[in-house]
């Protein structure tokens, strides 16, 4: 029997919408449509040119050593920078070795391929050491450990665009089991063009109209593939009695979390979306709570024929009539696809849902799809305040993640 | 090639290849590589000086052997110029 309340007591951002999650939550609060064209690579051999970049990033520290690493790392620390802050925790007073860090990331960084292409090129003796060490996985949770000293885990989870909620699966693991008292949870991503050109080949990118604006358009019976994003969510998730030691501000309660595979194909995911389905099912059980409970539905629908109607099946396998009761709307429609990150983004989304007061939306919904027929809060936030709120993640080859979270009342039950 | 000019393209490359967000004339010569910045060095690290290795090795031609000894000829740019020069000299 689980007896640990896990609780969100930080938040940080680097999104498409800027600096911060305050920009976060205004860009969603806006229905802010963040694709630009690309200029950080070259888009000519593509008849693709767009997506939704992180305009900056800006370290408080001041150190080269950081400064060289790839750009998903430096928005990885930036935004775990911020929730730490966020959350007021005092390091010089915490146990150091009850706290872990858990480091999520879907693709390769930009030095990855140039590390492995200077190779190829120029023979294994031209091999950069320090790009090596910049590009290894625990680079970015190394670098987040090393800042503040934390001795507890440091695990580095390269699961996919379902590794966000994987490493909050991970790290509320950890708290159940009193091995720490505190999580950082970080999940990252940059927009490489080895990646944006794998996709495109792979023709899951909405193509380019003439001198049109790419749209990402989930549940839009329009859309035509993914508008790539980028970014960094990181959260402090902590146990209930921690917090309230320290009297800790609290966002909302991470009640039920679940990861699942599809055990479809590699590069796919299962049309039925029945591993979406089974994390959606487990994180409900996890969490003690009956579907009908959910008011809101952070959706990981990414403008793709495939992913949306996937979803949607899911939603409705597991929530039955209620699935028209819910809201379940996309932010993706507004960040583009943005990887690892977007498990985390969405989780925030929640966070806004039961704390600022509204229901992010949809935006770029013009036509209806009778495949999409859910409430997805089209084109302008909502006005309300929910309860109960889940959280998805679905990645091609077919792990998908699932959270639920609830509104913070401060009961005695737990400890 | 002059002692000099070794030292100022060794300048360039470590700035560069290190990122280090300074310009090369802010190195001094005789500045200790690997001491902390707080006792008036570069504040290396070890993994820096195997990325000067490669540096050296692809701007130079010639091969460094990254072993036991090799600190003292890191010391400072001027002892990792006349270093090279050695190098130079055998290969010719």
């Amino acid at each position: 029997m689980e007896s640990k309340r896990v609780v969100i007591t930080g938040i940080g951002a680097l999104s498409p919408f800027g600096t911060g999650k305050d920009a976060f939550i205004e860009g969603v609060r806006a229905g802010k449509y963040c694709a630009e064209v690309i200029v950080r690579f070259d888009t000519i051999p593509f008849r693709s040119n767009q997506a939704c970049l992180v305009p900056a990033v800006e370290l408080e520290d001041k150190d080269p050593r950081l400064a060289r690493l790839p750009l998903s790392f430096k928005y990885g620390i930036a935004a775990a920078d911020e929730a730490i802050r966020d959350s007021k925790l005092i390091f010089d007073v915490e146990e150091k070795d009850r706290i872990g860090v858990f480091y999520s990331t879907a693709c390769n960084t930009e030095q990855t391929e140039q590390y492995h292409l200077g190779i190829v090129e120029k023979g294994p003796s031209s091999a950069s050491p320090l790009l090596f060490q910049n590009t290894t996985f625990m680079a970015g949770p190394g670098a987040v450990s090393i800042k503040r000293r934390i001795t507890g885990p440091a695990i580095a989870i390269p699961g996919g665009y379902a590794s966000g909620l994987q490493s909050i699966d991970v790290a509320v693991n950890y708290l159940h089991q009193s091995y720490i008292d505190v999580a950082i949870v970080i999940g990252a991503d940059e927009l490489t063009r080895l990646h944006y050109e794998a996709l495109y080949r792979l023709k899951l990118l909405s193509p380019r109209r003439k001198g049109a604006r790419e749209i990402s358009r989930p549940f839009d019976a329009g859309r035509d593939g993914m508008v790539l994003g980028e970014g960094a969510g990181a959260l402090v998730l902590e146990s209930l009695s921690h917090a309230r030691k320290r009297q800790a501000k609290v966002y909302a309660e991470m009640v039920g979390v679940a990861i699942a595979h599809d055990a479809f194909r590699a590069a796919d995911i299962a049309p039925s979306g029945r591993g979406l389905a089974t994390a959606m099912r487990v994180a409900l059980a996890d969490a003690g709570m009956s579907p009908e409970s959910v008011e809101y539905i952070a959706a990981t629908a990414n403008s793709t024929r495939l992913f949306d109607n996937a979803e949607v099946k899911a939603i409705k396998k597991v929530f039955g009539s209620h699935a028209y009761r819910t809201a379940a709307s996309s932010i993706k429609s507004m960040t583009g696809e943005t990887f690892a990150a977007s498990g985390i983004f969405n989780v925030i989304a929640c966070t806004v849902a039961i704390s600022n007061g509204f229901l992010p939306p949809t935006i770029n919904y013009e036509e209806a799809d009778a495949e999409c027929d859910l409430d997805c809060v089209p084109n302008s936030a909502r006005a309300k305040r929910v309860r109960v709120a889940m959280a998805n993640a679905y990645s091609f080859g077919g792990t998908s993640g699932s959270a639920v979270l609830k509104a913070f009342e401060d009961t005695e039950e737990d400890e | 090639m002059t002692h000099e000019e070794i030292v100022e393209k060794l300048k360039s490359m470590i700035v560069g290849r290190l990122n280090l967000g300074i310009s090369p004339d802010e190195i001094d010569k005789d500045q200790q590589l690997f001491a902390s910045a707080e006792g008036g060095g570069l504040g290396l690290d070890s993994i820096e000086a195997l990325e000067i290795v490669v540096g050296i090795e692809e701007l130079f031609g010639v091969g460094v052997e990254y072993s036991e000894g090799v600190e003292q000829r890191f010391y400072s740019l001027n002892t990792m110029a006349e270093y090279i020069e050695e190098l130079l000299e055998k290969g010719s």
